[in-house]
Parts: structure tokens; C-alpha cells; sequence
């Protein structure tokens, strides 16, 4: 199992390769990426790093066991991100698509409900609203 | 006096400031803590608090473990111990 909270961009190429195994029947990669919401060219990623760590292999954990993944793994990035980059890699396998698409939406809706990490948009130098 | 480190995250940060410590008397519990530094500091009595409480949409956790109201008022300080108050979360 991979989790992690980084700064530096995610290999998302390796997380697949890496993961692959031959019992998967489907593999699904999410990439949350930095959309341009107008007035802003980045974002501001904050986090609690060592609660926001524990709560990816919790939540990775609880995912495996729940839908039957083979694996479930979450690289989270903090720092500016600007337009375009990657904020969150979730590379999941399991026998068949049904279990890996709900495997992979659980991830993202736990780590949206209750992992501590924060958006603030940025224009320039100029903070701007913290992203709800 | 136990000494107790307050922090904050997000937009709370930007109002309270990362890292407040303070101390308090003996046998305050975690939510009488959290009134006393609001009670030195308007920024954080406007921040945290309504005329009912302590605001409900307000996360707590006390030494990394998160924490709901009726905990904090249940839950004493030691010296040495972390309360970190932060806003609903944006991740992913």
C-alpha cells in the first residue's frame, strides 16, 4: 500500500506500474488536477501533514476491505500548484470495474469529508478565497 | 500553571495566528482552554465563539485525536498537550 503527501509532482506512470497485479481485471487512476476558476492561476495547498498522512492509509485501508481492491493507493501533493498541475493521484485494482469505480469514488469523497488539507486560490503573489 | 499550544490552520491561521501557547490553571478542561485564549485574544473570541458556544463547524483535535464539543468539555489539560482547531477541510 502507497500513501503519501508530497510536494514535489506524482509519477503517476510509476503508481500504475508499480501497483499492477495480474489478479486485477480493472485498474482505475483518478487525477484531481488544478482548474482555472478564473481570477486565479494556483492554488495553495495547506495541510496537516502528519494527521493528513495517517488519514490516507486509513482511509486506503478501509477502502481495500470494504470493496475487495487488490490495493488502493493515494499520493496527495501540498504547496502552490499552478493551473493544470496534479493535486491528488488514487490508483486502485480489483477483479472487475464494478468494485474499482466504487473503490475509487470512496477514496476521494473521505479524503474531501475529513482529511486535513485546505485550498486557497492565488493570483500572482495576491491570496485570494479559500476554496469550500 | 499546565501550558497548552493552540493551533490553527487555514483560514483560522490567518486570524489567529499558527501557534498560540498559553496556560492555563489546573483541572481546565480542554473547551475551558480553548474560552481562556479566546478570552485574551478577539480575533479568536470572534473566530471561534457565538453567543451559544463555541462554533459548531469548528474541528478539534486534541493531541492529534479529533475531538467533538462534549469531548473537550469532558477531556482536562496537562501540561505540554496541543489543541488544533481548524475549518471544515477542501482536499482533492
Amino acid at each position: 500500500m502507497v500513501t503519501a503527501m508530497q510536494k514535489e509532482d506524482i509519477n503517476i506512470a510509476a503508481m500504475i506500474n508499480n501497483a499492477r497485479k495480474n489478479e486485477d481485471g480493472a485498474q482505475l487512476v483518478f487525477i484531481g488536477t488544478v482548474r482555472d476558476d478564473g481570477n486565479m492561476d494556483a492554488l495553495e495547498i495547506e495541510a496537516f501533514t502528519p494527521v493528513a498522512e495517517k488519514d490516507l492509509a486509513e482511509i486506503s485501508a478501509e477502502a481495500i476491505t470494504t470493496y475487495n481492491l487488490h490495493y488502493a493507493d493515494i499520493v496527495h501533493r501540498y504547496g502552490r500548484l499552478s493551473v493544470g498541475e496534479n493535486i491528488v493521484a488514487i490508483v486502485v485494482g480489483a477483479s472487475h470495474r464494478e468494485e474499482a469505480y466504487e473503490g475509487s469514488r470512496f477514496i476521494i469523497e473521505k479524503i474531501k469529508e475529513k482529511v486535513p488539507i485546505w485550498k486557497q486560490e492565488l493570483l500572482g503573489e495576491v491570496k485570494g478565497d479559500w476554496v469550500d | 500553571m499546565p501550558e497548552v499550544t493552540i493551533r490553527s490552520f487555514a483560514k483560522l491561521r490567518e486570524k489567529l495566528g499558527e501557534i498560540n501557547k498559553i496556560s492555563v490553571a489546573d483541572g481546565v478542561s480542554v473547551y475551558e482552554a480553548i474560552e481562556r485564549f479566546a478570552e485574551n485574544n478577539s480575533a479568536a473570541k470572534e473566530e471561534l465563539f457565538s453567543p451559544e458556544g463555541l462554533k459548531t463547524y469548528i474541528i478539534l483535535m486534541f493531541n492529534r485525536e479529533r475531538i467533538d464539543i462534549d469531548d473537550a468539555k469532558e477531556m482536562k489539560i496537562s501540561d505540554g498537550d496541543e489543541i488544533v482547531l481548524y475549518p471544515p477541510v477542501s482536499g482533492g
